[in-house]
């Protein structure tokens, strides 16, 4: 091994050089592929593939509804299709192709050659297209979900939906999911850590600050879902009755952790739309985003009020005028960062002299659509109007025009704009402006009526309407509009096909955009970057068609090859200083394998073959296992030169490595869901009827004591590890046995502390919050194992000990966690007693 | 080599004031639940102002003083990125917290 990389002669041998180090292999090395290009570009495709479903769904509807009494669909296939459409284009489509497009384009727009964890964006996209394989099969079954997308309660519920449709639902969309928080941790990790040199925060491309925050949001809207779908599977299976009135449940509860993740949903939708519009608008206008750093506000704002607004979802609900009011207030404040957004790019092309292309068309059309899609939003939000509109087809019309107008149309005028990067070939515009107009105008005709229809009455999710209800003409129309639609996307898909295939081939930036994605060869190398860039300004104001040729010929950082590592850098979050060398893992079969796992235990966990679950959990954390022996070194190597005359420490070595901020950004969203679980508890004593619990159990001093006790000493423990490096066997071992008496402790405490958990919301509440504290200390033994594994295999040092600093994050937590977890019952139990309400 | 990951006072200035919003949000809703579940809606302090009425309207006066201070605070730090979007970020989240929560003040509370 040496420090010093191999310097190349011309691009030429450079290019192979690199290439052999990070192409993917041919054949079935292709599903071994990490490389961010090719996970991209899957992402994107097969959202499409679902976006293609989800439309065919979407005709199924519009003839249903074209005329009163139509025979076309039973009740039955049409609650499972309307199901199905929102599903897919919420979870399969509008998330996936925005995350596919920032795994793309992220590491590009930074100056970085990949994105931190290769290895977890290729098990996310694996856990994507099985998680929505399995949600599409069962619609090809016939037990597809019907229950609609947001799958409240009771109606989801066991007594209601007997089948398996809503465990399909909450099973193949918790398995989805995982790829949603795989790519959160991602995307905020490579944001903050690994950019080019000298790429200060205030010098990141504006799309940078929007996936920034986006994937913050995403880690705090996703755990809720999350929770929720887990304590429904667990009500639908085991009978814990979180949500069953009778027994102490509300179904409230799911609409409250439901929205607080559905609300959020649509701004994180929007938000990397709107990436996309702040990048496209200024090249178009030929000069740079007005407010800059107002945008930037705006964005944070956004993304806070954003979670201040779930319960406009439920203002039909009972809740009472105070509480109305805040959430009301919040609806209508979060207008005014999205609006400070359209000035600014109103702004930009006032003070610019904008060309007008194909891109900027579909930008036309954003504006258009959402503007109307946000004013109807702001009537929503005001409860008497909402009373009014509720469940009416005015609010089908609005949350189209928001979703289609804040996300379809950015997206097509992003495919247009990146598709010369993608495929190295140029628009020609013979079929992309009809294909435009027909999308434009079909959707107008499709949804602009559906305000009237709505006003005049007509209630969502309906399968047929009277005939002289006065609905029939406009219900006519849309559908019509909604064919023309379709057509409408079909060209566009075939457009995009033929520019791919036919397209004009160009030299380099064909937009003279100032972003660093075109200062590479297109369609773009594995490697992306020969070398990497310094920054000196702000990273969209750059001249590609200068930097592209210097990194092409090795000059900046890494120009050359080392040991065959798949090196890029990492840097200061604030400054972007270069801090460390990130050397990133090879291509490997392991992700798909895990994903395989994974899918084998939520597959038995759907077909109620219990058994197994716990089998296939063992098999996927003995394939996470296996991922770790290409990480880590087994030998010091000091500070390795990154060309320019500087130097960085391997990651190993560094004080802030991607993979600790990970396990920090993992415990953030992993600390969301167990608050919400501890929220959802005191809500329940608040709101469902049937409390207090005839049985309240709740407390055994010693279990408790033995738990915390334990925890404690595994915490304590592993801090001395840290402390200790190389010499931390015997520490970890203490931390290890002290897992195991924490794990007693919680046992005993379930054993002899617990009422029966199908009783009761309580009982159940408590065994929840039980079963989290024993994962989270059974993780942690698992964790203090490794550590010693990795001090004996030689991969910690003194100078070396993330291993142990990961380990030591979640030993902190979890002594946090399961600490409240082991005063939990005691605490609701007295709760209970003493808060007992006529 | 070991330590915490490297925190540099940028993104706290930008998260500060909007941070305490969220949590006064969870916290007055949170209050405004308890308090009609255990009655203190009933029990008057002076004519027409319950004990949960004014329990919200000190926790509300809480954070606005909270968020205020916050703008105060950043108003000191030198020019730059941080203040320049912190101090947007701020004032947004100070009109927001008037804005959302003015509400405990005349509306009926449960």
């Amino acid at each position: 091994m040496s420090n010093e990389p191999e310097r190349h002669p011309n691009a030429i041998h450079r290019h192979r050089a690199l290439d052999a180090i990070w192409a993917t292999g041919p054949g079935l090395q292709r599903l071994a592929a990490v490389n961010h290009n090719v996970i991209g570009k899957r992402f994107m495709l097969t959202a499409l593939v679902f976006f293609f479903i989800g439309g065919v769904l979407a005709m199924l509807i519009r003839t249903q509804l074209a005329s009163a009494q139509s025979p076309f669909l039973d009740p039955g296939v049409y609650a499972q299709v309307f199901t199905m459409h929102g599903t897919i284009m919420m979870f399969l489509f509008a998330i996936p192709f925005f995350e596919g497009m920032a795994i793309y384009l992220l590491p590009k727009m930074l100056g970085a050659r990949d994105l931190a964890f290769p290895r977890m964006s290729a098990y996310g996209f694996w856990c994507y297209l099985f998680g929505g394989g399995i949600v599409v099969a069962a619609l090809v079954g016939g037990v597809a979900p019907d229950s609609g997308w947001f799958m409240y309660t009771p109606l989801s519920s066991r007594l209601y939906t007997p089948g398996i449709n809503a465990d399909v639902w909450l099973l193949g969309i918790t398995f989805v999911e995982i790829s949603a928080m795989t790519a959160a941790v991602e995307i905020l990790v490579t944001v903050l850590k690994l950019r080019a040199p000298g790429m200060s925060l205030d010098r990141m491309p504006i799309f940078a600050w929007y996936m920034l925050v986006v994937a913050g949001m995403m880690l705090i809207g996703f755990p809720p879902l999350i929770l929720g779908s887990i304590l429904l599977e667990a009500e639908r299976a085991f009978g814990l009755p979180f949500f069953d009135p009778t027994r102490g449940g509300d179904p409230l509860l799911w609409q409250h952790l439901f929205w607080l993740f559905g609300h959020p949903e649509v701004y994180i939708i929007f938000l990397p739309a709107a990436g996309v519009l702040s990048t496209l608008v200024p090249v178009f206008a030929g000069t740079p985003l007005a407010g800059y750093r107002v945008v930037v506000a705006a964005i944070v704002s956004m993304a806070f009020l954003s979670f201040g607004l779930w319960v406009h979802h439920m203002y039909a609900a009972g809740i009472p005028h105070v509480a109305l009011s805040f959430f009301s207030a919040a609806s209508a404040l979060v207008a005014v960062p999205t609006a400070v957004q359209i000035f600014a790019w109103l702004g930009t092309l006032a003070h610019g002299r904008p060309r007008f292309s194909v891109p900027m068309l579909h930008v036309f059309g954003f504006f258009t659509v959402f503007v109307i899609g946000g004013l109807t939003g702001v009537m929503l939000a005001m409860v008497p109007f909402d009373w009014q509109a509720h469940d009416t087809h005015f609010v089908v019309a609005h949350l189209h025009y928001v979703l289609v107008g804040g996300f379809v149309f950015p997206m097509m005028a992003a495919a247009y704009y990146w598709l010369p990067h993608l495929t190295g070939r140029q628009p020609v515009h013979h079929l992309s402006k009809i294909a435009f107009w027909m999308v434009f105008a079909g959707f107008n005709l499709t949804f602009f009526l559906m305000h009237l229809t709505g006003l005049r009455g007509m209630p969502r999710r309906v399968h047929s309407y009277p005939a002289d209800a006065g609905w029939e003409a406009l219900n006519y129309l849309s559908s019509v509009g909604s064919f023309v639609m379709a057509m409408g996307f079909a060209l566009v898909a075939l457009d995009l096909l033929l520019i791919a295939r036919f397209g004009r081939a160009f030299r380099r930036n064909p937009w003279k955009a100032g972003t660093l994605e075109w200062a590479m060869p297109t369609p773009p190398t594995a490697y992306g970057f020969a070398a990497l860039p310094a920054i000196d300004r702000r990273a969209d104001t750059l001249d590609p068609d200068r930097i592209g040729p210097e990194l092409a010929a090795g000059r900046g950082y890494l120009g050359g090859t080392r040991n065959g590592w798949m090196e890029t850098l990492g840097v200061d979050m604030a400054t972007g200083r270069p801090d460390q060398v990130v050397v990133l893992p090879r291509p490997t079969h392991l992700p798909l394998a895990t994903a395989l796992a994974t899918g084998g235990f939520f597959l038995a966990l759907l077909f109620k073959v219990y058994w197994a679950a716990p089998l296939f959990a063992a098999v996927v954390l003995a394939l996470f296992l296996r991922w770790t022996p290409q990480t880590g070194l087994t030998a010091d190597l000091g500070p390795l030169p990154i060309g320019r005359g500087e130097e960085a420490p391997h990651h190993a070595e560094a004080e802030a490595p991607p993979s600790q901020w990970a396990m920090v950004f993992t415990l953030a969203a992993d600390g969301t869901l167990y608050v919400s679980l501890l929220f959802g508890a005191f809500f329940l004593w608040l709101s469902a009827p049937n409390w207090p619990p005839e049985q309240l159990g709740g407390t055994a001093y010693p279990a408790q004591a033995l738990g915390m006790l334990g925890l404690l000493l595994a915490a304590g423990m592993g801090r001395r590890a840290v402390r200790k490096a190389a010499g931390a066997v015997p520490a970890l071992t203490a931390g290890a046995l002290g897992y195991a008496a924490a794990l007693a402790g919680i046992a005993w405490m379930a054993w002899t502390a617990l009422p029966d958990p199908t009783a009761h919301a309580a009982a159940a509440s408590m065994a929840a919050v039980l079963a989290y504290a024993g994962l989270h200390a059974g993780i942690g033994l698992v964790l203090a194992l490794y550590g010693i594994h990795r001090v004996r295999r030689g991969f910690v040092s003194p100078r070396r000990t993330l291993d142990l600093r990961i380990g030591r994050l979640w030993h902190d937590y979890t002594a946090v966690a399961g600490g409240v977890a082991l005063a939990f019952p005691s605490l609701l139990a007295t709760l209970a007693r003493h808060g007992a309400v006529p | 080599m070991s330590g915490r990951p490297a925190s540099r006072p940028v993104f706290l200035p930008i998260l500060a004031a909007f941070t305490i919003w969220a949590v006064g949000f969870l916290a007055l809703y949170g209050l405004q639940a308890t308090g009609c579940r255990l009655g203190w809606q009933d029990a008057e302090l002076l004519p027409g102002v319950t004990h949960l009425r004014l329990a919200l309207c000190l926790l509300l006066a809480g954070l606005a003083a909270a968020v205020v201070a916050v703008v105060l605070r950043l108003r000191r730090l030198p020019a730059g990125f941080a203040r320049t979007v912190g101090l947007a970020v701020s004032l947004a989240a100070a009109a927001s917290t008037l804005f959302s929560f003015s509400g405990v003040f005349w509306l009926s509370l449960c």
